[in-house]
C-alpha cells in the first residue's frame, strides 16, 4: 500500500534525462501524478517516486516545475499577486507555449492547461483566418470559393459593420 | 511547428470554448476541420459553461417608431453597465406577442408562428405550425441540461368559463430538431394566461390561477421539467399576500435563482411598494424576501427582471428599462422604448443547422 502523496518526494525524468525532485504536495497539482502514485506500491518505504515523461524536454520541464512550485505554495498563491505571476510566466514565444499546453496536458495540470489554453485564445482574438492558420499551422483546405461563401455568411464577423444611429 | 501539430482536438476546442462569438466565427474560414468543430453543439455546450456575465447581451426586439418592421437590437454592457448598440437585425415578422430567452437562443412567437434565433450568430428558424384548431394563449421555451434538448411549450386553455378562468390547460411541446408539436392533455394545474413563464436550470415555472379567485389572483406556482416532461408545484412565500389577489405578481430571475416581484398598488395614491422574494435554496423551496422597495415609478407590471453587477434592471413597460441601485435606493433609465420585448441573453455558438429547419441569416438592419 502506498504511502499518501503528500509524505513522498517524486522525481521527473525529462525525455532528454534531466531530473526535478518535487515534493509530494507540489506533485498533486498533477493528476497523471496522482493516479500513478496511487497505483504505485513499489516505493512506499523509502518515499520516492521516479515518474518518466516522454517527449516533454528539460527546458520544458523546468517551466512546468516552476509553475507547480509557485502555484502549490499557499502563502503566495492567492489573489492578484498570482495573477500577476501568472501573466509573467506565460509570456513566453509560441514554440514554448503549444510545449507547454502538451505538458500540461500530458501530466494533467488544469491550471497550466487553463493558463496556457487561454494564452493561445488571445492570440487567435482580432486574427483573420490566414493569420490563425500561420498561427497554427494548418492548411487551408477550403477553396476560394468555398472561403468566400462562408466570410459571406458570416460577414458582420469581419468589421466594417456600420450601425444606424439609436434613439 | 512541432508540437501544434499534435495538440489534440480536446485541446482545440478548449482553446475555441474561450474565443468571443466573432473570433469564432472568423475562426470557421480556417480549415475544413475547425468549421466543422465549430458547428458542433458540444463547442457550444463548452462555450456556454465557459461564460461569464461579461457575455451576457441586452437583447431586445423591437418596432422602433423610427423603423417600418421590427428589429433585433443587440446591446453589450460596457465597463459602466452602460449598454451599446452593438447590432441591429431585420427580422421579417409581421408582428410579435412575447419573447424568451434561453441559454443563448431567444423564442420569438407572434400571429406569423413562433422562431427560434441565435442573436450572436444571427441565424433564425421558423418551427412547423401545430395542427390544433384552438389559438394557443401562451408559450414557454426551456433548455434541459439532462437531455440537452430546447423544447418550445404552447398551453392551450380549453375553454373560457364566464370570460373568467380555464377549467383546464394542455399543451403541444415541440423539440427542437422534430418536425411535429407533440400534445400533452390534462395540464395538472390551470395556469395563469396572462402570466409569462420563466426557465431556470431546466425547469419551467408558471403562475397559476383559480375560477374562484378571478383571472387576476394567483394561487400557487407549477413547474414542468423540460427534460422528463414531468408537472409539479408549490407555494409562493407564507408571508407574502400577493397570492391573495392584492398586488400584481410576476416571476424573474435574480442571480441565477428563482424570484418572485409582488407590486402592491394603491389606486388613490401614486407609491407603489415592490416586494422581491428570491428562492434560496430549490430543495426546501425556501422563500427570502430580499428587497422591499417604495417607489413611485409605475412598475405595476414587471414581468422581468435580472441582476447586474449588484444592480437590478426593471422593466416599466411600456416606457422601457430601470436600474434599480439597492444600495441608494435610486432608479436610472437604462433606455426608452415604445413596443418592446427585452430580454438578457447569453452569448452563444448553439447552432440551429442540422435541426431539419430551414436556416435564414439576419441581416443588418437600416
Amino acid at each position: 500500500m502506498a504511502s499518501p502523496s503528500h509524505t513522498r518526494t517524486v522525481t521527473l525524468k525529462s525525455c532528454d534525462d534531466v531530473e526535478f525532485v518535487l515534493d509530494g504536495s507540489v506533485a498533486t497539482l498533477s493528476q497523471t501524478l496522482v493516479s500513478a502514485m496511487a497505483e504505485d506500491s513499489s516505493s512506499s518505504d523509502d518515499g520516492t517516486f521516479t515518474w518518466c515523461v516522454s517527449n516533454i524536454t528539460g527546458e520544458v520541464l523546468a517551466k512546468v516545475v516552476e509553475f507547480c512550485n509557485k502555484h502549490a505554495d499557499i502563502s503566495s498563491s492567492r489573489g492578484e499577486d498570482l495573477k500577476e505571476w501568472d501573466k509573467a510566466f506565460i509570456s513566453v514565444e509560441l514554440d514554448l507555449l503549444y510545449d507547454l499546453i502538451l505538458a500540461a496536458d500530458n501530466l494533467n495540470i488544469e491550471s497550466l492547461l487553463d493558463l496556457t489554453a487561454q494564452r493561445v485564445a488571445d492570440e487567435i482574438k482580432g486574427k483573420m483566418p490566414h493569420e490563425i492558420r500561420m498561427l497554427f499551422n494548418i492548411e487551408k483546405d477550403f477553396t476560394d470559393e468555398e472561403e468566400r461563401e462562408i466570410r459571406r455568411e458570416h460577414a458582420w464577423a469581419y468589421g466594417g459593420e456600420s450601425l444606424k444611429s439609436f434613439l | 511547428m512541432d508540437a501544434i501539430e499534435k495538440i489534440s482536438q480536446d485541446i482545440i476546442l478548449n482553446i475555441l470554448s474561450r474565443l468571443p462569438l466573432k473570433s469564432l466565427m472568423r475562426c470557421k474560414c480556417v480549415s475544413k476541420h475547425w468549421y466543422s468543430l465549430i458547428n458542433d453543439p458540444i463547442l457550444a455546450e463548452l462555450h456556454l459553461q465557459r461564460s461569464n456575465c461579461d457575455s451576457i447581451n441586452l437583447v431586445i426586439c423591437a418596432n422602433l417608431p423610427s423603423s417600418t418592421a421590427w428589429e433585433i437590437l443587440i446591446f453589450k454592457f460596457d465597463n459602466e453597465n452602460q449598454p451599446k448598440l452593438s447590432a441591429s437585425l431585420k427580422i421579417d415578422i409581421e408582428d410579435i406577442s412575447s419573447v424568451y430567452s434561453c441559454e443563448g437562443l431567444i423564442c420569438i412567437s407572434g400571429s406569423a408562428g413562433i422562431h427560434l434565433c441565435n442573436p450572436s450568430t444571427r441565424e433564425l428558424v421558423t418551427l412547423p405550425r401545430s395542427n390544433s384548431l384552438e389559438e394557443p394563449s401562451m408559450h414557454g421555451f426551456g433548455y434541459s441540461p439532462s437531455t440537452k434538448e430546447y423544447k418550445v411549450v404552447q398551453l392551450i386553455h380549453n375553454k373560457l368559463i364566464d370570460g373568467c378562468s380555464p377549467l383546464s390547460s394542455k399543451f403541444g411541446v415541440l423539440t427542437l430538431g422534430t418536425k411535429s408539436w407533440r400534445p400533452i392533455d390534462n395540464v395538472p394545474y390551470v395556469l395563469h394566461p396572462k402570466k409569462n413563464s420563466i426557465t431556470l436550470n431546466g425547469i419551467m415555472y408558471w403562475l397559476t390561477c383559480t375560477k374562484k379567485r378571478g383571472p387576476d389572483s394567483v394561487e400557487e406556482i407549477a413547474t414542468f421539467n423540460v427534460g422528463d416532461e414531468r408537472f409539479g408545484a408549490f407555494s409562493g412565500p407564507p408571508d407574502c399576500h400577493a397570492l391573495e389577489g392584492k398586488s400584481a405578481v410576476s416571476l424573474g430571475v435574480l442571480q441565477g435563482t428563482l424570484c418572485l416581484t409582488c407590486d402592491y398598488y394603491n389606486r388613490n395614491s401614486v407609491n407603489h411598494k415592490l416586494e422581491i422574494w428570491m428562492m434560496k435554496d430549490d430543495n426546501a423551496r425556501g422563500w427570502v424576501k430580499q428587497y422591499s422597495i417604495e417607489t413611485c415609478w409605475m412598475i405595476y407590471n414587471i414581468f422581468s427582471l435580472y441582476h447586474w453587477k449588484g444592480k437590478l434592471i426593471l422593466e416599466d413597460p411600456p416606457y422601457g428599462l430601470l436600474w434599480y441601485d439597492p444600495g441608494t435606493n435610486t432608479f436610472e433609465t437604462i433606455l426608452c422604448y415604445g413596443d418592446a420585448f427585452p430580454c438578457l441573453c447569453m452569448e452563444s455558438l448553439m447552432p440551429l443547422v442540422n435541426r431539419q429547419l430551414l436556416v435564414k441569416r439576419l441581416t443588418n438592419a437600416g
